[in-house]
């Protein structure tokens, strides 16, 4: 009978022990600056009226969480040294995975910071009024940084990736579109029979959340 | 589908980071198709069998034909 082997890795409980730990101690690190981040933000966006202070907060938190949880775990990720350079004498396929990892990190971190990055700028720019240079400015900058961020990571995120990501993209895509139109529709047939606001920002938050989490699912269970 | 991917990886002392390697695709993408949670694509398959030396049809057992 053949003997399935369990994976290698001569240090991995200790490896493992200190990943596990450093990702959690940096998580909420981030997770705390970005708390103090957002709360300052807030408050300039607020201009101190005491109005629309929780959907600034979100507008505004969002993206900053974003930026600061992808940022810092890519910043983590390659100040442990991961994914792990082989040495000089290791095979060719090690190589060649570990230059894989790379690439996919790059594109990922690179795509997630330019979209971040429209989606601080935007929201700013509409406090300072798009009828001023520095509004004009801002707007330009969001726009451009989130069009040039899905141009690029799309292009070559799409290269690097394998079949079974292509296919967590696939079933991400249809989850979030199904989930966009269900909540959209509801939403529409809701507000003609009731007074019911209108809620495309929490439309949008959960359709993203859903789609996040159905690929997270496909992707790394 | 089932398929002998996992026997076929052990007989060579291969971990799943090894195969993914060699076959330059993710842990989880291996491991997904050892357990039978997604079929590979038609250029993958021909991947793996050229990697084992083996046609395809020794590697995947497709039970609902014939």
């Amino acid at each position: 009978m053949t003997n399935i082997m369990v994976e290698r890795d001569g240090d991995r409980p200790l490896w493992t022990l200190r990943r596990v730990t450093g990702w959690i101690v940096g998580s909420f690190v981030l997770v705390f600056v970005a708390g103090i981040a957002m709360g300052l933000a807030a408050a300039m966006l607020d201009r101190g009226t005491g109005a629309h202070l929780w959907r600034d907060r979100i507008m505004l938190g969002v993206p900053v969480m974003v930026t600061a949880i992808f940022g810092g775990a890519a910043f983590l990720a390659m100040r442990r040294n991961w994914p792990r350079r082989p040495g000089p004498d290791a095979d060719p396929w090690e190589h060649r995975a570990a230059a894989r990892a790379r690439r996919t990190l790059t594109v990922w971190a690179g795509a997630i910071a330019a979209i971040a990055l429209a989606g601080i700028a935007v929201p700013i720019a509409a406090w300072a009024g798009t009828d001023t240079p520095a509004g004009l400015i801002l707007l330009a900058i969001g726009a451009l940084a989130g069009i040039a961020g899905l141009a690029w990571g799309t292009v070559h995120y799409m290269r690097v990736i394998d079949d079974h990501e292509r296919r967590a993209n696939l079933y991400c895509g249809y989850a979030g579109l199904s989930t966009y139109m269900v909540l959209f529709f509801v939403q529409m047939l809701a507000r003609k029979v009731t007074d019911l606001p209108r809620m495309d920002d929490a439309i949008f938050l959960i359709t993203a959340l859903v789609a996040g989490v159905t690929f997270c699912i496909v992707r790394f269970r | 589908m089932k398929n002998r991917l996992k026997v076929l990886r052990a007989e060579r002392d291969w971990s799943q980071a090894e195969l993914a390697g060699r076959l330059d695709v993710s842990r989880q993408a291996v491991n997904a198709i050892e357990t039978g949670k997604y079929d590979p694509s038609l250029p993958l398959a021909f991947r793996i069998g050229r990697l084992f030396d083996m046609p395809i049809e020794e590697i995947f057992d497709d039970e609902h034909h014939g």
